[in-house]
């Protein structure tokens, strides 16, 4: 990480600063962020409502201005974009646009967390040079395509193949749970490109046009109502070689740097715990003068108390994770959950039924959404079962268990 | 800065390879067969600890003669020698040192080790039982002073007419009481003090609620980072039983509900010490009622983590970690103990609510 001065950082802020209101009046007007900041909803999980499709224009536009400005990637290089500078300053950019009430980028997440990660350290350079900018400007909107129907948890089991096919490959297989594929531009795909290779060597990571013949796109709705992930079904997509990222073989390195990634940006304010759930929760507790009651009290400091951890423990210096630093992407995933299981809990125990039966009160049923959305954070971005697993045997130094005389499951690390 | 001077993580790694260049546990486990009247801790270790690697005078302000590092730093110390279940005198030590900046007397010997401090095991519970006169003198007793036996100096909270503070208490012959009390923590050695008009020193004004709450913070804190140290303490043993014990066969550390168990363990662990380190910074930048709030809650995840630490190395070990021989019990005692120590973590979640927490959410 690069270190900033706070002389730097205040000079970068009002720079931003300026920048922002200067273009804040086109967006102060969109009616998703005035729909966000009316609306009673309030969700754990992303889901996209009608006329989102406006609202995507409306970010990838945002996204434009920004980089244009250099405020898309301020921490990014020079050569993709980017300016160099600390992490703080991209910070201060995020902050900054909540403070003014622009639209949320959240369609942007998987892209610029999971997929931008991965290219930038893995890809060609002439690849990372073309897709950096493009993601970070917004023309390009990221998914991940690793899960398939028979390989969830059990990562390394992917079936979708790739073929050689002259100066490309050809993909054939199933993917599940594609967050956001249904607006894709492209997709980070996990297949596999030796089928005789051991588990983990047989695989390679291709960067898909999610737009190419034979992509077929399919949402799925989720217990919440809503829908936001996917299936991919890819029945022979033509990939040039020069959208491999990373070499033949080596997939699975690859999809580490993207699942560390998804896992440490999980805790952050674009996660589940962001500011504007946390607000939400504390005037609701408030309102309800729910401190007061002994009976609600231990609920809201364990509440408070696994929120506070969660976002300091992504603070904590090297030193204090000591043999756990390589596993600590999977202790925060695991912090998190905890933290938006007790805020569930927390809002489910003060408001009783009311949350759970719609009476037209505002800021009351409301929270039934964001409850239900709990459980698929457990499984996303690694089961906790996975997340335990990598924690004992990669943070602990535990040994794997033994394989079963016919390999058929394995732990994902 | 202090930051520059030396990082958190220097602390630890000085500590830590301290504790394994001079046999880590030794100590608590000699002190499990000691006689009650036992000082409670190897004098000579103590004096190399805080003089030579300077942990004392580290925590000195600058004008003191200290390196006037924050309670980040101390309680990174803290954690280290906690996971050997360190006896010593090192969080009395160190509290005072930190604590010293406005006393007027010569404390040089503290500083160097070479005078050593007791202090009550429920300090921040700010339950006087000393009384201090227009004077300066101290009278009253207090129950439960760790290392009061061999201490030379006692840091306390004592009532004065204007309100209480913290003082200062040189623990000659003259006016001093000192009996030995039974404790359920093997490793920790209290006396019972009977002071009758001993010269004292304050540490903070009279009635200076604001001033004597800092230090009680710091005392709660630095107990927090000691079970955080102990529950780390008992993950590490708990794994490296699990690594080579065989069970059906098989290693049991192979088997997920083992893996499973140490894994928990060690979120619980980081979540813990996370709340430790953020209400260290807290405090260190002077934001007294946020900090209060954070100790509050850090000493009850520590405490909570420490004893389900505690169980699970027992309950890994098997029937040998319920024995005498093992280490497993020394970690459930003290576990158990400093749960009880400065409020049980129910107790302190209730006052951390009634202190306003939940501000905390949205910081």
């Amino acid at each position: 990480m690069t270190e900033t001065s706070t002389a730097g950082l205040a000079a970068f802020r009002a720079e931003a600063e300026e920048f922002l209101r200067s273009i804040a009046g086109g967006f102060a007007a969109d009616e998703a962020a005035r729909a966000r900041r009316e609306s009673d909803r309030i969700a754990s999980v992303e889901e996209l409502g009608e006329g989102h499709e406006l609202q995507v224009e409306r970010v990838r536009n945002l996204q434009a201005r920004l980089f244009d400005a250099g405020l898309a990637w301020p921490s990014g290089p020079v050569d993709c974009g980017g300016r160099g500078l600390g992490r703080d300053h991209d910070q201060v950019v995020d902050d900054l646009l909540a403070e003014l009430g622009f639209p949320s980028r959240e369609v942007l997440f998987v892209g610029l967390h999971i997929v931008a990660p991965a290219l930038d350290r893995h890809a060609a350079p002439e690849l990372r040079a073309r897709m950096l900018p493009a993601l970070y400007r917004g023309d390009a909107i990221g998914c991940q395509l690793f899960s398939e129907p028979g390989a969830g948890s059990d990562l390394a089991g992917v079936a979708t193949r790739a073929v050689r096919d002259g100066d490309g490959w050809v993909l054939t297989g199933q993917k599940v749970w594609t967050s956001m594929g249904h607006l894709a531009d492209v997709g980070e795909a996990l297949v596999r490109t030796d089928p005789d290779a051991p588990k983990h060597a047989g695989m390679t990571m291709f960067l898909v046009d999610m737009r190419a013949p034979g992509v077929t796109v399919r949402p799925i709705r989720q217990m919440t109502g809503g829908a936001a992930f996917n299936e991919v079904f890819l029945d022979g997509v033509r990939v040039p070689d020069a959208h491999r990222i990373g070499a033949v073989g080596e997939g699975w390195k690859v999809a580490g740097t993207s699942l560390g990634s998804e896992r440490k940006t999980m805790v952050g304010d674009d996660g589940p715990v962001s500011p504007y759930a946390l607000g939400r929760l504390a005037a609701l507790v408030e309102r309800l003068g729910a401190a007061d009651d002994p009976v609600h009290r231990a609920e809201i400091a364990g509440t408070v108390a696994s929120v506070v951890a969660m976002k300091a423990a992504a603070e904590l210096p090297e030193g204090a994770w000591g043999s756990l630093g390589p596993a600590s992407g999977s202790v925060l995933k695991m912090l998190m959950t905890r933290a938006v299981d007790r805020m569930a809990g927390l809002a489910g125990e003060v408001l009783g039924e009311l949350a759970f039966t719609d009476s037209g009160e505002p800021d009351t049923h409301a929270w039934a959404e964001f409850v239900l959305g709990a459980p698929a954070l457990h499984l996303a971005g690694g089961t906790d079962e996975i997340q335990l697993n990598i924690i004992a045997q990669r943070g602990l130094g535990l040994p794997r268990p033994p394989k079963p005389a016919r390999q058929t499951t394995e732990a994902r690390s | 800065m202090s930051d520059e001077l030396l990082s958190q993580d220097e602390v630890r790694a000085a500590l830590r390879g301290y504790f394994a260049d001079t046999g880590g546990l030794d100590e608590a486990r000699r002190l499990r067969d000691a006689p009650a009247d036992d000082p409670g801790y190897d004098a000579g270790r103590w004096k190399a600890l805080a003089g030579d690697v300077g942990l004392v005078s580290m925590a000195a302000p600058e004008g003191a003669g200290g390196l006037g590092l924050g309670l980040v730093h101390l309680t990174a110390a803290a954690e280290e020698a906690g996971a050997v279940l360190y006896a010593g005198p090192l969080r009395a030590s160190v509290l005072a040192a930190w604590a010293l900046g406005s006393a007027e007397a010569d404390f040089d010997g503290v500083l160097t080790g070479a005078e050593t401090v007791a202090m009550p095991q429920g300090f921040a519970a700010l339950q006087p039982g000393l009384v201090l006169d227009g004077d300066g003198l101290v009278g009253g007793s207090v129950p439960d002073a760790a290392h009061g036996m061999t201490a030379d100096v006692l840091l306390a909270i004592a009532d004065t007419a204007q309100g209480p503070c913290a003082v200062l208490v040189r623990l000659g012959e003259e006016g001093v009481t000192r009996t030995p009390v039974a404790a359920t923590d093997l490793t920790a050695r209290p006396a019972a003090l009977r002071l009758d008009g001993v010269p004292a020193v304050r540490l903070t004004a009279p009635g200076d609620r604001a001033a004597l709450g800092r230090v009680g913070d710091a005392a709660r804190l630095l107990l927090a980072a000691e079970q955080v140290g102990g529950a780390q303490g008992c993950l590490d043993h708990t794994v490296a039983y699990a690594r080579i014990r065989t069970q059906f066969d098989q290693v049991i550390g192979t088997y997920q509900a083992i893996q499973h168990r140490c894994a928990e363990t060690a979120i619980a662990v980081s979540a813990a010490r996370a709340l430790v380190f953020t209400a260290a910074v807290a405090l260190d930048a002077g934001a007294a009622d946020e900090a209060h709030r954070l100790v509050l809650l850090a000493k009850a995840e520590a405490s909570d983590a420490f004893e389900g630490a505690a169980a699970t190395l027992i309950q890994v070990n098997g029937g040998i970690g319920f024995t005498w021989e093992h280490d497993a019990h020394l970690y459930y005692r003290r576990a158990k103990a400093t749960a009880a120590y400065d409020g049980r973590p129910s107790r302190l979640r209730d006052e951390a609510v009634a202190s306003g927490a939940l501000a905390l959410l949205t910081r």
